[in-house]
């Protein structure tokens, strides 16, 4: 992409290093948008100086957080929200009610509520905040945390359980490394990890595991954390989540450079694909609400391993059926058509390769014993940072935070960089009194070398 | 086919020297075109870090693809010097000099060191190698562990009908195609893992539908003259006709194939 700002001269960004996939994103798996119920907020300044939601925002929340505190125990150098423990605000429960009553007027019946921060579990009225959201009617409760807790202290993963079904924990999962752990979060959690995830399969929690991937870190440990993944009963999935550059990025050598270190979704993609090469590119494929910034591949989890699952869906079935949603397995329609992929295996062009390997898999796990529990989902989540910053991409993030006012839901990527705590008087406020100046001329692709590209 | 590899390999290659082939085929000669070498180097995870070897290269129409499009580094190998200098004049024009290079090899005998590419591509000619096996033998020594072939071929699961037989059967690479099992099982010889198979028929009906234009084109400017076309080389028309029902049929078919060199983790952390 290319880009010019009055001030600062012109830039050229990679936004995706796979022609092909990104077009198939941009111009095969679009979804007619769904948008909040009402907007909170009128456009008056210009995307994306009007956040909250707005009109103009395409998109609405499939995915809310609910930041319940800014403290934290661990202090990672890599952290969008900048937390700490030496931030010590926790939100009261009347103002947590507040912005969950926002969440339900914004979106009805919010499908999934994730419990954030901070370290969400810090805060001392944690478990009375869960028996909010459930009094609430919201489809999924996921809480969002680094799993300390879970791993140190007893009990814990049982009190959550008490939660379960319909409660999700997405737990901070890196890498397999001491080093790895050291850079990305200031500690060597890897044991801690492991007697967290221990902890979760003994009490039965449904449990996605995030990774913050950064270029050169652990890009190259993908496969084995979908290896472990798959070997956990607890776990229903993996997420894999480019670093944003937004909030506190530290450990960077003289500071994060935005042509060294960025990584976008298509190189996570491929490393993916090259790591766990059961997976065919026809796999992993745009999620069609927000298709150049998510993707997803879903897949049966068997005793003998991953048989994936989204190469034999038409992709007709998932732009045009279910929801707009993040978690396609959420959705009743999907998840049926999924299952129904082995149980009706007719209905699928029996002729397809693809489909005739997969029912060889399948005789060593007689279909009535699979069921909801057996699907696996590996989900990309590239957030939008300044750096490939796109304003026809951003009015369809759907991923969102509610603000602390109660009044405003923004938008994940536009809150960490132009509305989380200060940011909004520091940063947005002068932008958005800033004059129009207007840009001269064309940006002149000469002057950035570009290559010399052949219709192809 | 009774020739010895070698032969083969000059005498195909010839074959496609002919102007009267190009003119017929178009400057990518595989059914798909660059279209089809895009959706093969895409299934193979060609990245602009790869270093792809191209087994076959022709005049290097796709060898550019991968370098202009995937902005990959590309190997071109074939066994028509004629072929090759095309491909190296051609790879200058389009500004790729740097990302490309040209050797003159059979695939019988790749001349480059053990795990040396990421990604090894043939297009349209493995059925056309005697020694299938050998071939991708080789292919799999010259890939990196976790490395990715991608070939494209003819596939036949029937005799060939006698109609077939003459020297635009052999341009159209139809005889001697192993059926997609076949290929499967080969690959499974030569020691690579998840194999996969796509059919992509529509190749060949784009082919038949070009070559007919260009046959059509061709005979009302009377720009075939008789010493054009080598004597055994049918009635064109005929022949395509009997191809696109023995397609139909289900009797042949053009497939895409990719596989995977077995790459052990670093170290497996399960507990």
């Amino acid at each position: 992409m290319l880009k010019r700002c009055p001030e600062h001269g012109a830039e050229r960004v990679l936004m995706a290093d796979d022609i092909g996939y990104y077009k198939l994103a941009r111009e095969t798996f679009i979804k007619t948008p769904e948008q909040v119920i009402a907007p909170n907020t009128p456009a008056r300044y210009g995307c994306p100086y009007d956040c909250g939601i707005c009109p103009d925002h395409e998109q609405h929340g499939c995915t809310l957080l609910i930041e319940v505190t800014d403290n934290c125990n661990l202090r990672c150098p890599t952290c969008y929200a900048g937390s700490g423990p030496e931030r010590q605000t926790h939100r009261s429960l009347e103002q947590i009610e507040r912005m969950l009553d926002r969440a339900v007027a914004n979106e009805g019946e919010p499908s999934i509520i994730q419990i954030s921060g901070g370290e969400p579990t810090m805060h001392p009225e944690f478990f009375e905040i869960l028996e909010r959201v459930r009094q609430r009617p919201v489809g999924h409760l996921m809480v969002n945390t680094n799993g300390i807790r879970i791993a140190n202290e007893d009990g814990f993963a049982e009190r959550l359980a008490e939660f379960s079904p319909g409660l999700e924990i997405y737990l901070q999962f890196d890498s397999f490394r001491p080093e790895v752990l050291k850079t990305l979060r200031g500690t060597n959690l890897r044991t801690t990890h492991a007697r967290a995830v221990e902890r979760l399969n003994a009490s039965g929690i449904h449990t996605t595991l995030v990774a913050t991937i950064r270029r050169g870190l652990n890009d190259d440990e993908m496969g084995e954390i979908i290896d472990y993944a798959t070997a956990q009963p607890c776990v229903r999935g993996v997420t894999f989540q480019p670093v944003q550059a937004a909030g506190r990025l530290e450990g960077y050598e003289s500071g994060y450079n935005c042509g060294r270190d960025r990584l976008t979704l298509t190189e996570i993609r491929r490393r993916i694909l090259e790591q766990c090469p059961v997976f065919a590119p026809e796999d992993l494929i745009p999620v069609p609400c927000h298709p150049d910034h998510l993707a997803m591949a879903y897949a049966l989890k068997l005793d003998s391993g991953l048989v994936p699952l989204t190469g034999l869906v038409d992709p007709e079935f998932l732009i045009e059926g279910g929801g707009a949603t993040i978690s396609y397995e959420k959705e009743p329609a999907v998840r049926e058509h999924f299952l129904n992929l082995f149980s009706t295996h007719h209905s699928v062009d029996s002729q397809t390769d693809a489909m005739s390997g997969f029912l060889d898999k399948l005789q060593s796990a007689p279909p009535q014993k699979l069921g909801y529990e057996n699907i696996f989902r590996i989900l990309i989540v590239e957030f939008i940072d300044a750096q490939g910053f796109d304003l026809r991409s951003i009015r369809k993030t759907c991923v969102h935070i509610v603000h602390p006012d109660g009044k405003r839901v923004i938008p994940f990527d536009t809150y960490n960089l132009l509305y989380r705590d200060g940011l909004e008087s520091l940063l947005l406020e002068p932008l958005r009194k800033r004059e129009f100046m207007p840009l001269k001329g064309p940006i002149s692709l000469a002057r950035y070398g570009a290559a010399k590209d052949e219709p192809t | 086919m009774s020739v010895a590899g070698q032969n083969i390999a000059s005498c195909c290659a010839g074959l496609y020297e002919l102007p009267i082939v190009e003119q017929l085929l178009g400057e990518s000669f595989h059914p798909g075109g660059t279209k089809l070498t895009r959706q093969l180097a895409s299934a193979s995870l060609v990245s602009p870090n790869s270093s792809v070897l191209d087994v076959a290269c022709g005049n290097g129409r796709s060898a550019r693809v991968i370098a202009t499009h995937f902005g990959a580094t590309v190997t071109g190998c074939d066994y028509s010097a004629v072929n090759l200098r095309r491909a190296i004049m051609s790879s200058q024009a389009a500004g790729i000099s740097d990302k490309s290079q040209f050797v003159r090899a059979s695939a019988m005998r790749l001349p480059f060191s053990p795990k040396s590419f990421d990604v090894a591509l043939c297009e349209c000619s493995l059925c056309l190698f005697e020694d299938m096996d050998a071939a991708l033998g080789q292919l799999h020594a010259v890939l990196r562990p976790g490395g990715r072939v991608g070939i494209s071929d003819f596939f036949l699961n029937a005799p060939v009908p006698d109609s077939l037989d003459g020297l635009l059967g052999q341009v159209l690479c139809v005889a001697g195609a192993p059926s997609a099992d076949g290929y499967r099982e080969a690959l499974s010889r030569a020691g690579f893992d998840f194999v996969r198979i796509r059919k992509v028929n529509w190749t060949l009906a784009d082919m038949i539908q070009r070559i007919r234009k260009q046959l059509k084109l061709l005979a009302t400017t009377n720009l075939i003259a008789d010493a054009e076309l080598p004597n055994d080389f049918g009635n064109p028309a005929e022949v395509l006709k009997d191809l696109e029902s023995f397609i139909n049929s289900g009797g042949a078919g053009y497939l895409v194939a990719t596989a995977t060199v077995t790459q052990h983790r670093r170290r497996l952390d399960k507990q």
